[in-house]
Formats: structure tokens, C-alpha cells, sequence
């Protein structure tokens, strides 16, 4: 895992809790308050986060390269955005306690009056709360999930006009102002990007529905480029927006399938959810907006020639199909085994696909049924490719598998973390 | 993911809780404040009506001296010092805080520091 994007967040942090002991007369002056304090650092820090947080969404490819993926991009934005929003709820708590027992200046603070830099936040806090309650406790339809983040930059734009119009710390030392502005102006900046732009001006490829194949809850796309093609490496994943009146426009990730070699660009597509339980009425002919390439898992399988494993499990088998046919052909390789885990052979959709690589002497390609053989653990593993501590191993498929797996490699095999790959998203094809 | 439910779930309990408490004080302080105090009006005719009783032919007197002005001003005392924040309660970016007559040496800290007291504060100071 790359650290660089860790370590940008926590010196950004770092910073920020310097710059506002330097705003203070002397550095002992953070204690005469305590209470107020607290107050103020909990909405410098949540502030930082959140910004963060909404920079991460906007799929910017600087920031992709600081996490070693757009899929670690996401998952540090889920934990900036719910930690900074802890920290947010913290700042008015520690000022209410710290009003009391003034009950009237206390609720200047939680309930909206005629102080409008007041107000600003106490609109902000409580749009934030909503939309956070909504994205963390309430299990909403993909559609309506996204709009709450739409929503989102309602409460940033309300924390701007909170911070520029406030007589606190922030706008009493020149430098904080600045910098806490400057990161907000940043986070609305990347959110209208995003909001506003992506679709038009973000990495766009136009493509057409050339194929349209079905087999039990897998729908599998073959697009052919209308203009200009996706320059991907193996093991990536692209958004895709199908141009289909049955269909909502929306922006979703799946793996590709095929490899860079092809003209053609393929997408293996379970039904898992709301949008793709809908696919069948893709029709060939659709027009489709492909956004991307992201993704790194295919990286270091490509630049090593260490001996790899590779476990696929069900649908995971998508990145692997684009790998196996991209190495296989280009060679140059350590021996690489995989393992296509599905509950029966009746679901090893892909296993004569995959049987291709072994044409390649250094593929030895195995179909691990879970009815026959048990789930499949790195004792299983260990035992057919050998010792795997000095290799490089890829992961794909459901949570509990990858997640398990992993750990094993780690704890019993003494596996480096760093060979040990896998992607965070759960929704991916 | 679940940590993160976990610490936001907290934080947001702790706020509630201390949001209800503070409601609640505002409530109950609101309620408090039905006690009835005399007016100057109906202390100057109570004043009236007993002298009236008890002089049947009242002498000559001297026309009373005029009432002193009274003293709508809102004065508080910081760190021994009067302060007259009568204007400044009507543009304070901390809202109306204020509790006229009282010594708010511990509210003013609690939310600004000793310059400020010696400098944009001295406008105010009561001679």
C-alpha cells in the first residue's frame, strides 16, 4: 500500500494544530481555555479532514498515484469523511459546555438567531448531519445514495461562509486563515470538478454496445471505440455511463475484462445491484461513455518477474482474464499460478477462457471448487504453488475471502504486506 | 467502515445529550422567569393612594424634586472594571450574551484573551 497520500493528510493535520498554536499569544494560552480550546481544535482538524475527504472524490489522478489506486483513494475518503465529521460534531459540543452556564450563548450555538456567522455553521452542522446519517446508518437504493452526495456540497458551502465570516482564531492569525480557507476553497473546488465537469471535461472515451452476451446473472459488454480508445494497462478498471432510455445515467466501475492488446473493450458485469439487475436492456447499438483508466492492482504483476499467485473468486475472476491474456502473450514472467475458485464447475463461466494461458508454460491454471474441495485456504494454497513467502500474491473477490486470506498469508506464511494485492471495492464487476 | 460508524455514532450521542441538557436549562429558565415585578407606574400610584388616606388636607408642598432618569443602561463588570455594553449587545458577533449588572470577568476569558479587553474594549469602559 502506498503511503504517500497517508502521509500528506496526517502532515496536513500536523500543520494545521502548529499553525493554530501560533496563533495564540503563547503556547501555554491553549490551556487558560481548555474547553474553548477543544472547541476550536476539533473544527480546524474535522475542517482538514473534510476537505480532504471531498479533494479524494474527485478522481484526480495525482492523488490516485498518492494511494496506489482509485479504490484506496475511496476507502481513505469513507475514513476521512467519517472521522472528520466526528471531530465537526465535537466543536459545538465543546463550545456549548463551554458557554454554560450563559445558556443563552449556548444556544446561539445550536439553534439558528440573528447571528448569521453563527447561523452559517449551525446550517452547516446540521446538512452534514443528515447527509452523513443517511450515507452511514440508513441502506438507501444506489440512485438516492448518490444524490446525498450530491447534496454534500451544500454544508461545505455553508462551512466556507461559517470560517470567512467568524471572529476566532481563524480570522485572527493570517496565516491559519489562509491556509484553512485556501484547503476549503480546494474542497469546493474539487467537488464542483466533479460535480460540474467530470462528464464532460474528466478522461472520456466514447464507445458503442457492439455485443450483448447473457449467461445466469452475468452480462458481458463488448464495446468497439467510436472515437479514440481507452489507453488501459491489464488488471485496471473504467466508470461506464450507458446511454440507454431504460437506464439513468450514472457512472459505474467494472473491471476490463479484455486486454490492452484488443481493440475491443470488454466488461464482465454480475448482477449484484440496483443498476445492474437492469442490464438487460442494454441492446447492441447503445452509445457508452467509458471514464477512466483507474486502478493499480494489475501493477506489479506486470513490472515483476517474481513467481505470482493469483486467487479469483467467482466474478473476481475479471481482472485475472485481462492479466493472464495480456502476460501470457507477452511472456517474461515468473511461473504463475491461479486459482479460479467458484462453488461448482456449473459457475466457472470463465475457465475455458482462462485455459488459454496455459498454453504459456509458466501458467498452471486450477479450477478450486468449493462443493468438492471445501473454501479455500492458504494451507490449500501453500501446498500446490509452494511456499508462497517470496511471492507476489493477488486477491480478487468476496470481502470475507480476500480479507481471510490475506491475514493468513501474513501471519502463517510471513507474506510482506506489500506482496499481498488486493482492491478495496466491494462493487466492482 | 464499522469504526467509523462506531466513533460518529459517539460523538453524535454526546451531542445530543449535551444539546438536550442545554435545551432543557433554556426551558426551565424561560418558565422561571413569570415572577411579577412592580412597575415604577403602579409603585407611584400605591404611593398616592396611602397619602392620600392619611392627610385629609395635605399642606402646601413644595413641588417634588424630578425623578432621576432611570438608567436603562447595560453595565458588566470585567475584571473589577465597568462596562457599559449597552450598543455592543446589539452588534456582538457572539450574539446577546450578555447578563447586565453582573461580573462576567469568567464568560469574557472564556472566549477572549486579555488584548482584547485592553483595547477594543476600552470604548466601553464606564468612566
Amino acid at each position: 500500500m502506498k503511503k504517500t497520500g497517508w502521509v500528506v493528510v496526517f502532515g496536513a493535520l500536523i500543520f494545521t494544530l502548529n499553525l493554530w498554536i501560533l496563533s495564540k499569544p503563547t503556547p501555554g494560552a491553549v490551556f487558560t481555555a481548555p474547553l474553548k480550546s477543544l472547541g476550536q481544535i476539533t473544527a480546524l482538524l474535522g475542517t482538514v479532514l473534510l476537505a480532504f475527504e471531498f479533494i479524494l472524490a474527485a478522481r484526480i489522478r495525482l492523488v490516485e498515484k498518492w494511494f496506489g489506486g482509485l479504490d484506496k483513494v475511496y476507502h481513505a475518503h469513507r475514513i476521512l469523511g467519517g472521522s472528520g465529521f466526528a471531530l465537526i460534531v465535537y466543536h459545538p459540543l465543546f463550545l456549548l459546555v463551554n458557554a454554560l452556564p450563559n445558556v443563552r450563548a449556548a444556544m446561539n450555538l445550536i439553534i439558528p438567531s440573528s447571528i448569521l456567522s453563527y447561523d452559517y455553521g449551525i446550517f452547516a452542522f446540521y446538512s452534514f448531519l443528515v447527509l452523513i446519517f443517511l450515507t452511514l446508518y440508513v441502506k438507501l437504493p444506489y440512485h438516492i445514495w448518490k444524490a446525498t452526495h450530491i447534496l454534500m456540497g451544500i454544508p461545505l458551502v455553508f462551512m466556507l461562509l461559517h470560517m470567512l465570516f467568524i471572529t476566532s482564531d481563524i480570522s485572527a492569525y493570517l496565516p491559519l486563515r489562509v491556509w484553512t480557507l485556501g484547503l476549503t476553497f480546494a474542497a469546493l473546488a474539487a467537488y464542483s470538478y466533479k460535480r460540474f465537469l467530470y462528464t464532460y471535461f474528466g478522461p472520456r472515451y466514447e464507445y458503442t454496445v457492439s455485443l450483448v452476451m447473457r449467461a445466469g446473472a452475468i452480462t458481458e459488454l463488448t464495446l468497439m471505440p467510436t472515437a479514440g480508445r481507452l489507453p488501459y494497462e491489464a488488471g485496471q478498471f473504467a466508470f461506464i455511463s450507458l446511454e440507454n432510455k431504460w437506464l439513468a445515467r450514472e457512472k459505474h466501475p467494472f473491471t476490463i475484462v479484455s486486454s490492452p492488446t484488443e481493440t475491443a473493450l470488454r466488461f464482465s458485469i454480475k448482477s449484484l445491484g440496483d443498476y445492474t439487475s437492469k442490464l438487460e436492456v442494454v441492446r447492441e447499438g447503445d452509445k457508452v461513455y467509458v471514464y477512466g483508466p483507474y486502478g493499480k492492482f494489475g501493477e506489479k504483476a506486470l513490472a515483476s518477474a517474481k513467481d505470482q499467485i493469483w486467487i479469483a473468486g467467482g466474478i473476481g475472476v475479471t481482472p485475472f482474464l485481462s492479466l493472464a491474456k495480456f502476460l501470457s502473450a507477452r511472456g517474461n514472467t515468473g511461473t504463475i499460478t491461479v486459482f479460479y475458485c467458484v462453488k461448482n464447475m456449473d459457475e466457472a463461466l470463465y475457465a475455458e477462457e482462462l485455459a488459454h494461458a496455459r498454453a504459456n508454460p509458466k501458467f498452471n491454471v486450477l479450477d478450486f471448487c468449493s462443493d468438492i474441495e471445501g473454501r479455500i485456504t492458504s494451507e490449500h494454497v501453500a501446498r500446490i504453488a509452494g511456499d508462497p513467502k517470496d511471492k507476489i500474491i493477488l486477491l480478487c473477490g468476496p470481502q470475507g475471502m480476500v480479507e481471510g486470506l490475506a491475514r493468513d498469508f501474513e501471519d502463517i506464511y510471513h507474506v510482506p504486506k506489500h506482496n499481498i494485492i488486493f482492491e478495496e471495492f466491494s462493487f466492482l464487476g | 467502515m464499522n469504526n467509523i460508524r462506531t466513533i460518529t455514532t459517539i460523538a453524535l450521542v454526546n451531542f445530543a445529550v449535551v444539546a438536550g441538557i442545554v435545551i432543557g436549562w433554556q426551558m426551565a429558565a424561560k418558565s422561571n422567569q413569570t415572577s411579577i415585578v412592580p412597575t415604577p407606574a403602579t409603585f407611584a400610584t400605591s404611593t398616592a393612594v396611602s397619602g392620600a388616606a392619611s392627610h385629609e388636607r395635605p399642606a402646601p408642598q413644595p413641588a417634588p424634586a424630578p425623578a432621576p432618569k432611570p438608567d436603562n443602561r447595560c453595565i458588566v463588570t470585567i475584571q473589577g472594571k465597568r462596562y457599559d455594553v449597552t450598543q455592543l449587545r446589539l452588534t456582538h458577533s457572539g450574539g446577546d450574551v450578555f447578563v447586565c449588572g453582573t461580573d462576567m470577568t469568567t464568560t469574557f476569558f472564556s472566549q477572549h484573551d486579555q488584548q482584547l479587553l485592553d483595547t477594543t474594549m476600552r470604548q466601553y469602559l464606564v468612566q
